[in-house]
């Protein structure tokens, strides 16, 4: 096979818009902040970062960082939900329709409970997401003949995800209430402000093991969303594809759980907008809402640490702007899905 | 080429649907299959494309037997047009009749700017350049149906299979349709397709086969295979066949 890919050519200058909001906004978010760092802080940053004091440690340990953090999280979670609504073929679906973020949760709850490593958070994490979305499409395969197959999956994802909400209450209730319980509390909240270089570099990997096969079966993701027969028709392994896509979608999951806890909404929000600016083609619409994704929780994590004194949990607002978006969608819906 | 089935047993998983179903495809033929609903046309279908199991048996394609192919070679031997549908994205007309370039990719790979031409060219075929940009969703039905005919061209297979092309068309667009189906026959394909009406078999059909309880009752050219008594006895109906000039016959039904 040569180089030469067909790039869907009318896309190229919503792409370019779509990294240059990205980038202004990582630029932003840099600058922004309780402490003012000049300018040069960040050429000393870069040319002798011995010399570069007080600021430059604070951008080093405590900003970048953070946006780092923002940046994998909102990519994993968007790029989680374009692969779930795809081989779902449900553009309602998403980590936490499907019961994936409410399993993910449950499993770090528990993994902070029994006092585990970050790798242990992340791998209890995502095992208990992948039981979750297990759960929600053996129950809605047996419900098939129940009528509407999304709506049957929207419902069935959300009596999995209320189990594991319970489960998480469980934890909760057993934990220490002067240690264990505020952590888990605050935690489940979804925040960034607790990231530090070292949790950074844990969740870099499963993002990587989850991003990149996405994006190279970016093509069946398209094939898939025809269905299960008409794609095995068209030449498509279904039965493999669709376990890989599950397996790096749950990854991403649980890995962006496991570091920032319950940030709602973002794996339905994002693939969504990037639908409406892009159109429903993977090749495009992945890459899309990665950077719809990372922008769109830089700029929520922005609101979270200037917007008052005190921060506010990351997850409140990505459910203040998600929740009513949902709602919206589904008053749309009857137009047809977007 | 030629497509072959020999004692063919098709059904789910602890569940037989048709059986010892026997018949061949050649290029540029077109055999119909009809049968009342429940008769197993769309199993044997799924079979056939390797999207179910088949139970025992043999599936050949110029003599190869096809059962341990690989899902991708055995789409560039034979290419599905299912009936009209909406997918849950509104993906474009071009993006849709891409989609038959699966069969030519690794499975990391994207289309190239070949496969792009290819799929205008398809595209080209049926007469729908016009729609290409257009959004799948929003289309006729009967564009639907031919936009589903040209991926099923750009899949560049040997033969087709069609279920129930013109099913949920109207009068015109299902004229259309037949017209397509001809065309393709004289393109060199060959074609298995199934249908409820007796009358596109007389039309296009150089084969006919009928199923009843998951059994070919008969096969045959279309005038010998369809005739009242045997239509009679499948569909429990009524019926009533003529000749309406140059050779060409209709079935209609007779209500009282």
């Amino acid at each position: 096979m040569t180089a030469r890919h067909a790039a869907p050519a009318h896309h190229t200058g919503a792409m370019i818009a779509l990294t240059v909001l990205f980038l202004v906004i990582v630029w932003w978010s840099l600058a922004l902040g309780r402490y003012h760092v000049p300018l040069e802080t960040w050429w000393k940053l870069v040319t002798a970062p011995d010399d570069a004091g007080i600021a430059g440690q604070i951008l080093l340990q405590v900003r970048l960082p953070r946006i780092a953090a923002g940046i994998l999280i909102g990519a994993g979670l968007s790029a989680a939900g374009a692969a779930y609504q795809g081989i779902f073929r449900n553009p309602m679906v998403s980590p936490d329709i499907l019961g994936a973020s409410a399993g993910a949760g449950f499993g770090a709850a528990a993994a902070i409970l029994l006092g585990w490593s970050i790798i242990g958070i992340e791998l209890s994490s995502f095992a208990f997401g992948l039981i979750a979305v297990g759960l929600t499409c053996a129950a809605a395969a047996k419900l098939k003949r129940m009528g509407d197959p999304i709506l049957t999956l929207v419902l069935v994802g959300i009596l999995v995800g209320s189990v594991f909400t319970a489960l998480v209450s469980l934890a909760k209730y057993a934990a220490d209430p002067y240690s264990k319980l505020p952590a888990i509390t605050l935690w489940l909240m979804g925040s960034l402000s607790a990231i530090n270089p070292k949790d950074l570099g844990f969740a870099l990997v499963p993002m990587a093991i989850g991003l990149v096969p996405l994006y190279l079966l970016r093509w069946n993701l398209n094939v898939l969303a025809f269905g299960e027969e008409e794609a095995r028709a068209l030449g498509a392994e279904t039965t493999r594809l669709r376990w890989i896509i599950i397996f790096c979608a749950t990854l991403l999951t649980g890995a962006a759980v496991a570091i920032a806890g319950m940030v709602g909404w973002v794996g339905l929000v994002i693939p969504h907008l990037a639908r409406m600016i892009v159109g429903p083609d993977y090749r495009v619409l992945l890459p899309a809402s990665v950077l719809l994704g990372a922008s769109y929780l830089l700029l929520t994590d922005d609101l979270a640490r200037s917007v008052m004194a005190n921060e506010i949990p990351l997850g409140i607002i990505t459910a203040l702007i998600g929740a009513p978006f949902f709602l919206y969608l589904m008053m749309r819906s009857e137009r047809g899905w977007a | 080429m030629r497509l072959e089935i020999s004692r063919l047993r098709c059904g789910y998983p602890g569940h037989t649907v048709t059986e010892d179903i026997s018949f061949s495809v050649s290029s540029g033929e077109a055999l119909y299959l009809l049968g009342p609903n429940g008769s197993g046309k769309t199993t044997l279908f799924k079979t056939v494309l390797g999207v179910l199991a088949r139970q025992n048996g043999v599936i050949t394609m110029d003599g190869a037997d096809t059962a341990s192919w690989p899902q991708r070679r055995r789409a560039q031997y034979l290419a599905y047009v299912p009936q009209a549908h909406t997918p849950p994205f509104p993906f474009t007309v071009r993006d849709v009749v891409l989609t038959a370039r699966t069969a030519y990719l690794g499975m990391f790979g994207t289309p190239s700017r070949r496969d792009v031409a290819i799929a205008e060219e398809a595209i080209d075929t049926l007469g729908l350049s016009a729609l290409a940009g257009s959004r799948y969703t929003e289309i006729s039905g009967g564009e639907r149906q031919l936009v589903l005919i040209a991926r099923a061209v750009a899949q560049q297979a040997h033969f087709l299979v069609l279920d129930e092309p013109t099913s949920n068309l109207d009068f015109g667009n299902q004229v259309k349709v037949l017209k397509k189906i001809r065309e393709l026959r004289a393109l060199g394909y060959g074609l298995l397709v199934t249908t409820h009406l007796p009358d596109q078999a007389f039309l296009c059909a150089s084969q006919v086969a009928l199923l009843n309880h998951g059994r070919l009752i008969e096969i045959g050219e279309p005038e010998a295979v369809l005739t009242e008594a045997r239509l009679a006895a499948t569909y429990g109906v009524a019926l009533k066949i003529a000749d309406v000039g140059s050779g060409l016959k209709v079935c209609v039904p007779l209500l009282n």
